[in-house]
């Protein structure tokens, strides 16, 4: 036989293996339905319209049968949805008032009127998800394993402030704190994500540790209404089912519809986006803009922050921009820092951030997100001197004034030299290094690079140098750069406190410069530590921590060691297709879009099923999440409350979504509702295997014949 | 003579391996990634309310704990030691879960998709890189030719997209992801459902490497072995086609090829990055990746020691029995 | 030596060459231009000229290895095929295959040394053309295989080493072997020493002239080399251009040589004795793709005529044995 038989006979065995392919791939497409459930990983038979989808916002992890957040360096805990459906905390904030809600608390905390005892009620009849009750014993042995654990979350935190913590009774915790501190219960408080060390962790559990470091907690015993079901090993999806005998149900009549919650990383961005489109996905923290169009054109069931477009959440905590390190030459220089403010065209930034739905960035000039809270407080009263320092009302921000710059800049002893460049004093060119983050945090990237251009055109040189994660928080942290797109600006609550603290010199570690503000030497360094000190001395609610915060702002202003544009808009989409009840404002704003905080689970009790897909067990919510405050009466010497009415001056502002109420509730109503739908059996995998098993014989037997014919010609 | 052979292999073996521990070791941690201030950033970067002079503490605490501590000698000396044993102490991005567990979780992911994926794409990339320049200027070959030049340039990530649109997203026949598997039970449905999740994936990577350097490298070997004096001098003397092809020209092609195999198969220790990231599919690759940027340094080592035991004993391996398949190197 | 040799091969008028591509447009080299002659039994007829003569593109063409861009123009190649006389140039490559190659006619290429499949031990070769060749098992092939390798008079280490251990010499005789396995009546010797030293060299030939003699079949022998052609051949026949432009017994050819080529040819031979300066031709020989009108030699001629110029010279029988192709012996 030769070469051209021998072409024959391969073309014939060539097609031959190419039709029976043809063949296997239109089986596969004919049999294969588009259904949406077999894509998703769930127990068999389990309906879309059951489960409620989120985005795991951390992406694969390594190790996901570990469920001890308390070591450090464990992706966060909002990632598997454990701080959302499994843990339980005392406190959380209401982020669209600052309201303080108690949950395994029974009420706001007590403190004594030296701030030095800080006790804490407990709600009675709670019970872990193995059936064993909380009680004190639970937040004692707590507070307690972590004060003696080195290395563990919080360790430093308690260690640092906790003196004694015992119980008084089942259902009343007492905190004897070794300095007065009257935010000392904000450690155990939900307010932005979550720590892990506010998760309460059972007692009955974690007392027969060894090592609680080594411990993997896996699988973990919830206070909050879903358990575990099932975890991906490959670390990119976490399924939660409900509890059916979760106290929340027993004692208050709460229940999430959803039948189980699933916690998925689906790849890349783009893959999201197509995911959410295709109704794979029902809530997501954030989407480029490109990547949010995509969405928005094909789905037409989303939601964000409101209803309709424009969909960003424009109260992100942080407020992004660039910072000077104060630290270093010449941006030790207030002058340097006051010029390159004014060589900023602002409204370009801002209208950069434009969204594709018209969504528009939050201006917030001052390290304060100027929610409508954050205006009344501190924006509209110092509204006046700001103006004098140079901010402009139009843009609320520090007004684009290239002449007032060049003036600042001479003042400096800067000169232009002969190609109109700025030079230092000392006749160097003046170049400006901008470290920005890559791959992460986009937006800050884009930030940096549309400043880099701002300060060019006014005649400094500028490289922008964009770096991966580790490094940018390396630098950032240790003060290894000059100008960097960082955030040191985040802020939450109405009481400033906690966010500007650590602007005090006693706070400043050699170690970790930061931005080294606190360690930053002007004239009025001393008012400015001395500011802090009182305002950590008085209570959160005392009106003059505003009147102090607002000096403090005053003397940042000046000073200007960042500048802060606005938190950039977080397009914190929904899907309306399987679920609905989604908060949005200004009709329904009961909470922030915040999927991946601790506070999802109040959105997620109040989840409606659409109708829209089959359903199994999902049911209808039930009551909305608002516990009775419940105080013990007893006779105890003048305890100090915090009311939980709003705080003063900010009465107009405030949607209070939690009510206060003098009894304690105790009847519990059941509602339950018969969800009669009939579940199409999908046969989706035996038609695959089916369609696979013919496919194959198929082709064993075309080579066998191949082969026979060839091998008969030797 | 032939344990000379053998003992100056293995020799050579464990010096390799000792130059790209010792190389590796180096430029891992050179790396200017801090794992305590990512971690400390990572608490903070949210914004969350914490206590300055506690977030200090803490750091000194991670410090020690982390075993960041010691006199470059020193952590050398550990590293070789654990070499040997295996134990690379515990890991970082998941601390105190020890890097080996990490790596070993995540190791049955990576050799199942991508030992499938380099063997098939290997005989295809093969089959028809051989069967395309054995029947050069004809049709097929041509054909053949194109689509291989048309896809070989095409970046793999883009490759990668167009499959998911395609097949995912368009005509959903595969999950989105590749982890759409529920462990509960491990029946027939759990196995059918790993391989619909690895599908795609294989997909990806079988289509790239098959039409991008098997092919390429296949139909280099046949045209030249096709060439060869040889070959012409079987047709000469009348041995027909089918025997030529066999005993002259796949021997002849294949060996090569069996050595790149060889080493293909050595280097799948250091998974797809790419693939994994793309597909949501666990492995090796995102694990080296994610311990990188964290400046996870124990299981980064981990890796990349696996990753050179793997190669470099391939290739000792290929060396060993290269003389038992290839007479032209057996006495020397 | 009894009466007429009988014929076993006889080539009329046969015109090939080579096809160029240089761009859109072809161009045909004039490699073997008008060649006749024939081939007798038990005899060794030798195939001289120098490089680009056309010597190694006649074998060529003699075995019907005829691939593009080599092509046949017109003539043809006889043969006695068994059941009747066949043209070797207008029968396919398969028939050549099956019945011709290595049956009736073998040919020994001009690269030796690397005609042996590396991977394969040399009693495989022998075997797999056995058992092709003649339909026999496996088992049965080897053992015919190494006892006519002994019976060659090649030891048993060369029978099972690698084509890489033998020297240039002892590859060369396996080749030759490997060509007379099937008591070939043809054998086609394109170069079979170059590249070998001397004292190889005469192995080599000797080995060649006992097994031509042994099987009575008939050698054509290619080589630039006169030399050898002196040593072994009985008939000789030299080209130029190529053109045959002379062929006679080879003791004739070089005591008496009519061609101006050949003679030039013989008087470059360095003689026993005669110490003085070997004479040699000036110019180069001819473009084939546009060979010289008339006689291809007249550009370099000693003797040229007008009429070499414009026409070719027909093939002049000269007493019985010798022919000429000169305007001189007209």
């Amino acid at each position: 036989m030769d070469r051209t038989q021998y072409r024959l006979r391969y073309g014939v065995t060539t097609s031959a293996l190419i039709a029976l392919l043809a063949i296997s791939m239109l089986m596969f497409i004919t049999t294969v339905p588009q259904i949406t459930e077999a894509q998703l990983p769930l127990p068999p038979g389990v309906p879309r319209g059951d489960v409620l989808v989120v985005e795991n916002h951390y992406g694969t992890h390594s190790d996901p049968q570990n469920f001890n957040y308390l070591v450090p360096g464990r992706p966060g805990f909002g990632a598997s949805g454990f701080s959302q459906v499994c843990a339980g905390f005392l406190w959380y904030i209401n982020t669209t008032n600052s309201q303080l809600i108690s949950w395994l608390a029974a009420a706001p905390p007590e403190y004594s009127d030296d701030f030095k005892t800080m006790r804490v009620y407990l709600r009675k009849g709670i019970t872990w998800s193995d059936g064993v009750p909380f009680t004190a014993d639970d937040v004692v042995h707590h507070i307690q394993m972590i004060m003696r654990t080195k290395g563990m979350q919080g360790n430093t935190i308690f260690a640092r402030w906790v003196d004694r913590v015992y119980k008084e009774d089942d259902y009343t915790v007492v905190f004897e704190l070794k300095e007065p501190n009257p935010r000392f219960h904000y450690f155990l408080t939900v307010i932005i994500y979550g720590a892990p060390y506010q998760a309460i962790t059972p007692k009955h559990v974690w007392e027969k540790v060894d090592d609680p470091l080594k411990f993997k907690f896996y699988p973990p015993v919830c206070l909050g209404p879903y358990t575990l079901r099932s975890v991906d090993p490959g670390g990119n999806w976490f399924l939660w089912e409900r509890n059916e005998e979760w106290w929340g149900t027993k004692l208050y009549g709460m229940k999430p519809a959803p039948k189980y919650v699933l916690f998925m990383h689906h790849g890349p961005e783009d893959k999201k986006a197509l995911a959410m489109a295709r109704h794979e996905l029902d809530a997501i923290r954030t989407f480029l803009p490109e990547n949010f169009e995509i969405v928005w054109k094909n789905n037409p069931y989303i939601g964000g922050w409101r209803k309709e477009p424009p969909f960003a959440w424009p109260f992100d905590p942080c407020v992004k921009g660039v910072a000077f390190n104060v630290l270093k030459e010449p941006f030790n220089i207030r002058e340097v820092r006051l010029a390159l403010r004014h060589a900023i065209n602002f409204k370009e930034i801002y209208e950069a951030f434009r969204g594709p739905d018209g969504s528009l960035p939050t201006t917030s000039a001052l390290p304060v997100v100027r929610t409508p809270v954050a205006e009344e407080l501190y924006y509209k009263p110092l509204m006046d001197k700001l103006i004098q320092m140079g901010l402009d009302p139009e843009t609320m921000w520090w007004k684009y004034d290239p002449q007032l710059a060049e003036q600042y800049m001479m003042q400096a002893g800067f000169k232009r030299g002969p190609d109109g460049k700025w030079q230092l004093p000392n006749g160097e060119k003046f170049v400006v290094r901008i470290t920005a983050p890559s791959g992460f945090e986009m937006e800050s990237q884009r930030i940096a690079f549309l400043v880099a251009d701002q300060w060019r055109r006014f005649g400094v040189e500028v490289v922008v140098e964009p770096v991966e994660a580790g490094v940018f928080s390396s630098r950032w942290q240790r003060g290894e750069f000059e100008v960097g797109a960082f955030w040191p600006g985040c802020s939450m609550l109405a009481d400033l406190t906690p966010h500007i603290q650590w602007w005090n010199s006693k706070y400043f570690d050699p170690q970790a410069p930061n931005v080294g503000w606190a360690n930053y030497d002007f004239p009025k360094r001393p008012e400015l530590n001395r500011i802090i000190d009182e305002m950590e001395r008085l209570s959160p609610e005392d009106p003059r921590v505003v009147e102090l915060a607002r000096q403090a702002l005053l003397i940042w202003a000046e000073e200007t060691p960042w500048l802060g544009f606005f938190p950039t808009p977080f397009y914190t989409i929904n899907d309306n297709y399987v679920w609905t009840n989604w908060p949005s404002y200004p009709d329904n704003y009961y909470m922030d879009p915040v999927y991946w905080w601790a506070q999802m689970l109040f959105i997620i009790l109040q989840l409606k099923p659409t109708g829209n897909v089959e359903t199994k067990e999902a049911t209808q919510p039930g009551k909305p999440p608002v516990l009775p405050i419940e105080k013990p009466e007893r006779p105890m010497e003048k305890p100090r409350e915090t009311p939980t009415t709003p705080m003063p001056g900010a009465a107009t502002v405030t949607v209070t979504v939690v009510r206060t109420v003098e009894k304690a509730v105790t009847e519990t109503v059941v509602r339950t509702t018969a969800v009669t739908e009939t579940v199409r059996e999908v046969e989706t995998v035996t038609d695959f295997t089916v369609a696979g098993a013919i496919g194959v014989v198929l082709l064993i037997v075309g080579l066998a014949v191949g082969y026979l014919i060839r091998g008969r010609r030797t | 003579m032939i344990i000379r052979y053998f003992f100056v292999r293995i020799v050579y073996f464990f010096l390799t391996l000792f130059t790209a521990f010792t190389i590796t070791y180096i430029l891992i941690r050179l790396m200017p990634v801090d794992a305590v201030e990512n971690i400390i950033a990572q608490m903070t970067a949210q914004g969350q309310v914490y206590d300055p002079a506690a977030l200090n503490e803490l750091r000194q605490q991670l410090r020690e704990m982390f075993g960041l501590t010691g006199s470059p000698i020193e952590q050398y000396m550990r590293y070789l030691i654990s070499i040997f044993t295996l134990n690379f102490g515990p890991s970082i991005l998941s601390f105190p879960t020890p890097a080996t567990e990490l790596i070993m979780r995540q190791l049955p992911w990576t050799i199942g998709l991508l030992t499938f994926s380099v063997i098939i794409s290997w005989v295809a990339g093969n089959l028809i890189g051989i069967i395309a320049s054995v029947h050069e200027g004809s049709r097929v070959s041509k054909i053949l030719q194109a689509i291989a030049l048309t896809i070989y340039p095409i970046p793999y990530y883009i490759m990668a997209l167009v499959l998911i649109f395609l097949f995912a997203y368009l005509i959903p026949l595969f999950p989105l992801t590749g982890s759409v598997t529920i462990f509960e039970e491990f029946t027939i449905d759990t196995v059918i459902s790993i391989v619909r999740g690895a599908t795609l994936p294989a997909l990806s990577i079988i289509i790239v490497s098959m039409l991008g350097w098997w092919f390429l490298s296949s139909r280099i070997l046949t045209l030249n072995t096709l060439s060869e004096d040889f070959v012409e001098y079987a047709v000469i003397r009348g041995l027909p086609w089918k025997h030529i092809f066999r005993k002259y020209l796949m021997k002849n092609i294949l060996l090569p090829q069996v050595t790149a195999l060889g080493l293909a198969l050595g280097s799948i220790f250091s998974g797809a990055i790419l693939t994994e990231a793309v597909f949501a599919y666990p492995g090796l690759g995102l694990l080296l990746y994610r311990a990188i940027a964290n400046g996870d340094i124990s299981t980064a080592l981990g890796i990349v020691t696996l990753s050179i035991y793997a190669v470099a004993l391939a290739t000792l391996i290929l060396d060993l029995i290269y003389p038992l398949i290839d007479p032209r190197v057996r006495y020397k | 030596m009894s009466g007429y040799p009988e014929t076993v091969m006889e080539v009329d008028r046969l015109r090939g060459g080579y096809i160029q591509q240089r761009g859109d447009t072809q161009v045909y080299v004039d490699a073997v231009s008008s060649v006749s002659f024939r081939v007798y039994r038990d005899e060794v007829l030798g195939i001289a000229g120098e490089s680009g003569c056309g010597k190694s593109t006649l074998v060529k063409i003699l075995y019907g290895l005829v691939k593009y861009p080599l092509i046949v123009r017109e003539g043809s190649v006889f043969i006695d095929g068994g059941d009747g006389k066949i043209d070797l140039t207008k029968v396919d490559d398969d028939y050549k295959k099956r019945h011709v190659w290595w049956r009736i006619i073998s040919y020994i290429p001009q690269n030796s040394m690397s005609v042996l499949n590396p991977l394969q031990k040399i009693k495989d070769h022998f075997a797999e053309n056995l058992r092709i060749h003649m339909g026999i098992d496996k088992a049965q092939a080897y053992r015919r295989a190494v006892d006519y390798l002994l019976d060659m008079g090649l030891q048993e280490d060369v029978i099972d080493a690698y084509p890489h251990q033998l020297s240039g010499g002892m590859r060369q005789r396996v080749v030759i072997a490997l060509a007379l396995l099937m008591k070939p009546r043809v054998v086609l010797a394109d170069e079979p020493t170059t590249g070998l030293d001397v004292i190889v060299q005469r192995g080599v030939l000797q080995n060649l002239l006992e097994n031509q003699k042994r099987f009575k079949s008939s050698l054509v022998l290619v080589s630039h080399d006169i030399g050898i052609h002196a040593m072994v051949t009985n008939r000789l026949i030299i080209m130029y251009a190529g053109k045959l432009v002379e062929i006679g017994n080879t003791n004739d050819i070089i005591s008496d040589p009519k061609h101006p080529y050949t003679e030039a040819l013989i008087e470059s031979l360095p003689k026993l004795g005669d110490k003085s300066l070997r004479k040699g031709l000036g110019g180069q020989p001819p473009d084939l793709r546009s060979p010289p009108k008339g006689c291809r030699f007249h550009p370099r001629c000693p003797f040229v005529m007008d009429i070499c110029r414009s026409r070719e010279p027909p093939p002049i029988e000269i007493n019985g044995n010798r022919v000429v192709s000169c305007w001189l012996y007209k």
